[in-house]
């Protein structure tokens, strides 16, 4: 069975009080301003999070999200413009292949994949985007705490 | 006779009328630079203004200019001939040349194509593209990721350099999508508005 955040059991009643540190990177054709990404989150966590603007998401790399793991962010959310509406053509089909295997290394890695999601948006539809938000958010917040252990990068040897 | 008359008349409005579709709009010489930097033939004096290109640029409606700017009042001002304010404005550089503009227009004109051959113009009059990539020569390895990438095919390998070949980016053709530098694995090629550094520096926690 697949690593799910959902399967797990017990982890509800836990998390929540937990605010969740996220790291944001929208597109700047799709969402304009930053400030109004920020007020997508929830109150607790927007303090917290951190929104980042790029040009286009095939900006975004995988070295970003990893980095955004290490320093200690719980979640890293990606949002782009829908498919074929991207205002240099190809941009975000080039992010969706990047980051659908990025997910499946997480996955190996033993992080849930949750954390890290790609969100096509369209700017005139302000309700979609707050659902989806949300969702990702819920996901989460049932992860828990990201928590990054130095273990699993160098396991120690044995004599 | 008074039918005669009637006819005579007729033809006379007619020609008048002629004549004042012709002399309505002068086109600037400015436009006609702008047509022979092209390609193609730019048909400017077709546009009738009903912009409904405007209507449809991402740009126009996302891209937060001081001085506000749509593909309508861009062409209107090249058939005047006002210079200055459409090559000092960043619209022409933030434009992708997507072409949804010209689908909707009903005239056909080439807009992306104006846009192309207004870059151009901007360039040899001394403006530099301001999103434009720039490629660090002692670093790149001619891989060529890059290339493959490009959506508009700025990007080509060119000889020159300390390891002989290097990668080349046309200033004209650059749209700033940032696409090259995600794929680069030494991070040789970075746009000069927005830096890798500058970028881990937005999400890194001083602790």
């Amino acid at each position: 069975m697949k690593v799910n955040a959902r399967n797990m059991e017990g982890r509800v009643k836990e998390a929540s009080d937990f605010a969740p540190a996220i790291a944001v990177f929208h597109c700047r054709w799709c969402l304009p301003e930053s400030d109004f990404v920020r007020m997508l989150l929830p109150e607790n966590s927007r303090d917290r999070s951190v929104v980042v603007k790029l040009n286009c998401t095939s900006r975004m790399e995988a070295e970003f999200a990893i980095k955004a793991f290490a320093e200690g962010y719980d979640g890293v959310l990606i949002l782009g413009c829908e498919m074929g509406e991207c205002h240099y053509r190809t941009g975000n089909e080039l992010a969706l292949k990047r980051f659908t295997l990025f997910r499946r290394i997480l996955e190996l890695s033993g992080i849930y994949p949750e954390r890290l999601s790609f969100i096509f948006v369209s700017p005139y539809d302000e309700e979609a985007i707050r659902d989806k938000v949300k969702s990702f958010v819920d996901d989460v917040i049932l992860c828990g705490p990201f928590k990054y252990k130095k273990k699993w990068i160098k396991p120690s040897r044995k004599t | 006779m008074e039918g005669l008359l009637y006819a005579f008349l007729f033809l006379f409005y007619y020609v008048s009328e002629m004549e004042m579709h012709e002399t309505y709009i002068q086109i600037s010489d400015f436009a006609r630079e702008l047509d022979a930097a092209s390609t193609y033939e730019l048909d400017l004096s077709d546009c009738y203004g009903c912009a409904r290109c405007s209507s449809v640029c991402k740009v126009a409606a996302f891209a937060a200019l001081d001085e506000p700017m749509t593909p309508r009042a861009l062409l209107y001002r090249a058939v005047i001939g006002e210079t200055k304010s459409i090559i000092e404005s960043p619209f022409i550089w933030l434009c992708s040349g997507c072409a949804r503009c010209e689908e909707a227009c009903p005239q056909g004109v080439r807009i992306s194509e104006v846009v192309r051959s207004l870059r151009r113009l901007a360039l040899e009059m001394g403006r530099k593209n301001p999103n434009a990539a720039r490629v660090n020569e002692r670093i790149c390895m001619h891989c060529g990721a890059c290339v493959v990438v490009c959506p508009n095919k700025a990007i080509s390998i060119v000889d020159g350099g300390p390891k002989g070949k290097v990668a080349n980016v046309d200033p004209s053709e650059c749209r700033g999508c940032g696409a090259c530098s995600s794929v680069c694995p030494n991070n040789a090629i970075q746009q000069a508005s927005l830096n890798y550094i500058e970028i881990l520096n937005m999400f890194a926690r001083k602790s």
